[in-house]
């Protein structure tokens, strides 16, 4: 397993907004972490190589096992031996993202763990990442480049260093529908082609349909649901799931169970007593009240966190059976 | 680029001649005349030789036509001849010059090699007491009054101790002195002058530095370079410093007008025969071609000086275009 996060623990601005993840990757392995904005998901992202502030964050507790080492427990001086080199990050806006006083070329030499000859290895990296028209270029500024370059630009430096694990975190949110995808293609290629694993942070479960191997559903700072994406897409088991497949738009005309979710996501500061995702359940009992569910197996590598997965994937059943 | 600035320059002719036009009419409305000071307070002046005197000058006509000539002179770059000694305002001013440029140049030095990397290592350590400190430090600067300042200073570095020369600019013996010891003995009369001034505009180079410098921190390119793996050095001092830097440049292009503009109250404390010191004189004696010399100099100045700082600003920020 090259990344392993056991019951990680996160306080961000004085409130526990990440309560106790458990998240395997595999080598080569794409995850998907899903979620609506505010649960928690870029904050795991962040601590994987602590980076939170550490004025507005800290680690509570957890492990954070990569290639068997918790880099948790890793100095500032180790931390930057992984940063850029083993695990790479790829952020929402390129725009901002990328520093607007030095050049495309200096931003990504930074990241190249060789810096003999430099030149080279720049242009090569700017052909994997389909930005061939400015090799060579070496003043160019991330201001002269569109937003679907600008985060080629950003996926260049990710893997500049040949990492062995991706955290992309909404890396298409920003782009026009049209360059998202060939963001995503780019990223598949590139996983393919370098055995990448991937840790994709999204809130757009039609993009990690697309992309991921694995799927991990975060609701209010846990996890609700994960298991590969086969069985997530055809056997969703938590309330909160089946709500968010059915949220998709789809051109057939498919009779739904459920409408979009009502309400909002519960803000951390006055989250519900039980099962955190109650107010807004369909499915809710009075007995979703009584202790926050713990993750139950549905089949082999698919968990819940729902006391009622067996009523929920009858009926999800029946609904098909009937459709 | 050379269109912009030629355009520019246009500009700044127009809006000089406004600047010319207004303080040449308020200076004149304002009460009191050049001729009080011969004629008010001696008796003997009959009203007849007041209104030779006046004839003398060319105050007795007309506003605008007294504007028109004095106009075709300084087309000419002649600004007249002083009324209160006869002398030529030009000769007047550029022997005034020298002290008021040095101290000033100095102090500025002082300010920005002091006061910007206050403001930086304020911000990178917010809220510590290091970053209070200098808060409290820089603002005492700011607080406290130019001429208690220099009185407090003049009486325990030059008075009590006896470390410096509290006034002046030379000693006595000044031409006896070789070279070297001329440097020295001005060296140690400007001492003094050139602190009191860094003093007080320590506080606002440094708090625009920190402010600068804290946006700049919160960026997310800054989260990109330490992702990169970058260290704290390289980020703080090459990724967020050549950012925070950019406005600043700004406030150095506005501060050339006060080089030579000099400040009345502790050139008149130290016995500093400067800039400020001339314009305060002549603004007493209602010496209006001084008055205008002074005013139309630090009106150019400032006038080049926003030219500068907008050439500065697109010269080190990539993303400013000059057209």
């Amino acid at each position: 397993m090259l990344l392993q996060i056991k019951d990680l623990k996160v306080n961000y601005a004085g409130l526990e907004i990440v309560r106790g993840i458990d998240l395997d990757v595999d080598k080569g392995e794409c995850c998907g972490l899903i979620g609506e904005s505010g649960c928690g998901k870029t904050t795991v992202g962040l601590s994987i190589t602590k980076l939170i502030p550490e004025r507005k964050g800290n680690i509570l507790a957890g492990e954070i096992l990569f290639e068997g080492r918790d880099t948790l427990k890793l100095t500032s001086e180790e931390l930057r031996g992984i940063r850029g080199k083993k695990i790479s990050y790829v952020f929402q806006e390129p725009f901002s993202s990328l520093n607007p006083v030095f050049t495309i070329y200096e931003q990504i030499r930074e990241s190249l763990e060789e810096k003999d000859n430099p030149d080279a290895r720049i242009a090569d990296i700017l052909k994997n990442v389909g930005l061939e028209k400015i090799i060579g270029r070496k003043n160019i500024y991330p201001h002269e480049l569109s937003g679907g370059m600008q985060q080629r630009a950003m996926i260049g430096m990710a893997i500049a260093s040949r990492p062995d694990l991706l955290v992309l975190d909404e890396p298409t949110t920003a782009l026009d529908v049209t360059v998202q995808r060939q963001i995503l293609e780019l990223i598949m290629e590139l996983k393919n082609k370098m055995n990448l694993a991937i840790i994709f942070i999204s809130h757009d479960l039609r993009i990690v349909f697309n992309i991921a191997d694995k799927i991990a559903i975060m609701y209010a700072g846990s996890i609700i649901e994960c298991g590969p994406k086969g069985k997530i897409a055809s056997n969703p088991a938590h309330p909160y799931t089946i709500g968010l497949i059915d949220s998709i738009p789809s051109l057939e005309h498919r009779k739904k169970l459920f409408n979009a979710i009502g309400g909002k996501a519960p803000l951390f500061s006055e989250l519900p007593q039980g099962c955190k995702f109650y107010p807004r359940c369909r499915f809710r009992i009075d007995k979703c009240l009584e202790k926050e569910p713990e993750l139950e197996n549905v089949s082999h590598g698919h968990v819940s966190r729902c006391i009622r997965i067996g009523d929920i994937v009858r009926a999800e059943n029946r609904h098909n059976l009937q459709a | 680029m050379g269109k912009y600035i030629l355009k520019r320059i246009i500009g700044l002719v127009v809006l000089l001649l406004g600047i010319t036009i207004i303080t040449f009419s308020v200076i004149h409305i304002a009460p009191g005349k050049p001729t009080d000071l011969e004629a008010q307070f001696n008796p003997k002046v009959s009203m007849e030789a007041r209104e030779r005197i006046s004839h003398l000058y060319g105050l007795d006509k007309p506003l605008h036509i007294q504007y028109i000539a004095w106009l075709k002179r300084f087309a000419r770059f002649d600004f007249g001849i002083s009324f209160m000694d006869s002398r030529p305002v030009m000769q007047k001013i550029l022997e005034r010059i020298p002290v008021t440029l040095t101290i000033e140049l100095f102090s500025i030095i002082l300010i920005l090699l002091i006061g910007i990397p206050i403001g930086v290592s304020s911000a990178v350590k917010e809220g510590g007491f290091y970053d209070r400190f200098m808060t409290v430090f820089v603002f005492i600067g700011f607080a406290a009054p130019t001429f208690w300042l220099s009185l407090i200073l003049m009486d325990f570095i030059g008075v009590r101790w006896g470390i410096l020369p509290i006034s002046g600019i030379k000693s006595l013996e000044f031409e006896k002195f070789g070279i070297f010891e001329k440097i020295i003995d001005i060296a140690k009369h400007l001492t003094l002058p050139v602190l009191v001034s860094a003093f007080g505009g320590l506080a606002g180079i440094s708090r625009y530095m920190r402010s600068s410098m804290l946006h700049v921190l919160k960026q997310d390119y800054i989260r990109t370079a330490r992702a990169k793996g970058l260290t704290e050095k390289e980020v703080l001092y090459k990724h967020a410093l050549k950012n925070a830097l950019l406005p600043v440049v700004t406030i150095i292009g506005l501060s050339v007008p006060g080089l030579i503009g000099g400040s009345v109250i502790f050139e008149s404390i130290f016995s500093i025969p400067g800039m400020g010191r001339l314009f305060y004189e002549s603004v007493m004696a209602r010496d209006y071609p001084v008055i205008m010399g002074v005013l139309v100099i630090g009106a150019v100045l400032t006038l080049l000086g926003n030219l500068l700082a907008d050439i500065s600003y697109a010269a080190v920020d990539p993303r400013i275009k000059l057209e």
